[in-house]
């Protein structure tokens, strides 16, 4: 296998693990976290799942398209992820404020 | 603050200049070879970098790194942005590489449903927990 595809595999699978790492440091089985890890149990074993899916779509999606525009298709598609990941970062913090005013 | 959490913060702000110095010298003559490893290298620092703290602070009885608890669920996803961003510059300077643009789809697919994954366990945590 390439170099670079095998950096690309190392590099996700350290990002998701970064994910999965600074959530359990919060994890207290006394608040309720047991129940909330064995909701989110099915949404964990589909994830890898669906990001495949949903890259493989991106991917194929964007390949009908001549280089320069696809260029474009995708840093809108970086930006539009960072938008939505900014809007849910303040809808939880304000979800937070709320519920804890 | 803790002499073994100060170390880890400097190996890992030693890793994001390593990182950031790969960008720039990505196109030069002496860093073309060595430098994409180099920024593989510093990529995983950066993804080290929220557990770190995490631990850190858990280690230390407390449970949250930040004021709120949310940041700290995000932090990996905007380090995953920056390095999104920083590869989208070795684009600009060296041609949209095929392999580079299906790991930028990659990634930004994974921030996409991860930014989902950390707010479903906010919502979750709130309707178990009250906050």
């Amino acid at each position: 296998m390439e170099l670079r595809i095998i950096a690309v595999i190392v590099v996700s699978i350290f990002f998701f693990l970064s994910i999965l790492m600074s959530i359990f440091p919060i994890m207290n089985p006394m608040s309720g976290h047991d129940a909330i890890m064995k909701a989110m149990t099915p949404y964990f074993i589909v994830y890898p799942f669906l990001i495949l899916i949903l890259t493989m779509a991106v991917f194929f999606l964007f390949k009908s398209l001549d280089a320069d525009t696809r260029k474009k298709a995708v840093f809108l598609y970086v930006a539009v992820a960072y938008l939505f990941t900014m809007l849910t970062l303040h809808i939880s913090c304000f979800s937070i404020k709320i519920v804890s005013s | 603050m803790n002499p073994s959490f100060q170390a880890a913060l400097v190996i890992n702000i030693f890793l994001i200049l390593g990182f950031l110095i790969a960008v720039v010298a990505y196109r030069e003559d002496l860093g073309a070879k060595f430098s994409p490893m180099l920024a593989v290298a510093a990529a995983l620092g950066l993804c080290l970098l929220p557990p770190t703290i995490a631990s850190y602070s858990a280690a230390n009885g407390q449970v949250y790194s930040f004021e709120d608890y949310s940041l700290q669920n995000f932090l990996p996803i905007f380090i995953g942005f920056l390095i999104l961003f920083a590869i989208y510059i070795f684009d600009l300077i060296g041609g949209l590489d095929e392999s580079n643009e299906f790991f930028i789809l990659c990634l930004t697919s994974a921030s996409l449903l991860s930014s989902v994954l950390v707010y479903t366990f906010l919502l979750f945590r709130i309707r178990h927990n009250g906050t």
